[in-house]
């Protein structure tokens, strides 16, 4: 099982953290949500299915990161919810401005369509993972992420230098 | 799962499964043809192109190196193998022995013989043989979950500022 552990860590760490990222918009904030993340699945690895180990970290990441952005001051996180972090994903995609000005419309969603669009669009996990992952119908995850990407297409438009 | 009636147009299947490139020829070209027929849709599919070119250019991002370090730490804080806390209550027990002898010996008035003291000796040596090893384990375990630079907390800075004297006619004048 320890051997297990190390698997899931070098398989799954880049995807929880990144999600944690865009949801957080704080780097360190992030690697805290991780590592709760991962010492939840730690002390429950003996009841999770090994099938079902990703759906069930991806799970707990995210309601992680929904638990501190409850936890933050309203008003911080109406401030942030436009920001763009310094030295933060943004910062990382500017090899590409339209890159850049996407990860900025991402950021600006709601859930569930922001986790929709990271899970599905940027890490390209399949229909049947993200469904899991967010508790929604495979129609569900359809006919949102449909509504996400129209909103990502028309703030793109808006937010084109 | 879940009752959820809402269902997608074909035109709105058709750019959804466009942006996750599962079209065929033959989709691609009823998508081209709705377009071309309606200004509404074609002026969707461009900003779908462009959508998709944003997708493929955002880089993949990779956890921070320190975070993978955290995440194994987690196996090792949690009891996969004996923990420093096991390790420093081992070496506690240990060195409560001495101190232990010491006690019982107290109550009678006769000096200890010469094998009690090369006995107390040798459990004061296996004791520090334990807290060597304990300091150890805990210079690894502050290495590993808080980085190199807790192993030597005490800087330059910090003798600098504790070597200084402390001028109390400025306090005063505050």
């Amino acid at each position: 099982m320890s051997k297990n552990y190390r698997q899931w860590v070098a398989q799954y760490q880049d995807e929880a953290w990144s999600l944690a990222r865009f949801l957080l918009k704080d780097g360190s904030e992030a690697e805290d949500a991780t590592q709760e993340a991962f010492t939840s699945l730690w002390r429950h690895r003996e009841a999770i299915a090994e099938e079902s180990v990703k759906a069930w970290l991806m799970k707990a990441t995210r309601n992680e990161c929904f638990d501190r952005l409850r936890r933050r001051r309203p008003q911080t996180e109406l401030q942030e919810s436009h920001s763009v972090e310094e030295g933060g994903p943004m910062t990382v995609l500017q090899q590409g401005q339209l890159a850049t000005t996407l990860a900025r419309a991402i950021a600006s969603l709601g859930e569930p369509y922001r986790s929709l669009v990271v899970l599905r669009d940027v890490q390209q996990q399949s229909y049947e993972a993200v469904s899991e992952t967010l508790n929604l119908s495979l129609s569900q995850v359809k006919v949102y992420l449909y509504r996400a990407r129209k909103q990502l297409r028309e703030q793109l438009v808006e937010l084109k230098p | 799962m879940n009752e959820f009636d809402e269902k997608l147009s074909d035109w709105e299947l058709l750019l959804n499964q466009f942006l996750d490139q599962e079209l065929d020829a033959a989709g691609i070209s009823e998508l081209e043809r709705q377009a071309a027929e309606d200004a509404d849709k074609a002026g969707e599919l461009a900003q779908a192109l462009q959508l998709r070119d944003a997708l493929g250019a955002m880089p993949r991002l990779s956890a921070p190196r320190a975070l993978r370090r955290k995440l194994v730490a987690v196996e090792d804080a949690a009891g996969a193998r004996p923990g420093l806390g096991a390790w420093l209550w081992r070496a506690a027990a240990v060195a409560c022995i001495p101190l232990l002898l010491i006690v019982v010996n107290s109550g009678g008035p006769a000096a200890p013989s010469d094998a009690e003291i090369r006995r107390g000796q040798q459990d004061l040596a296996i004791a520090f043989g334990y807290l060597n090893k304990a300091g150890r384990k805990t210079n690894i375990e502050l290495g590993r979950t808080l980085g190199e630079a807790m192993l030597e907390p005490i800087g330059r800075n910090t003798l600098r500022s504790i070597s200084l004297e402390i001028n109390l006619e400025k306090e005063y004048l505050l």
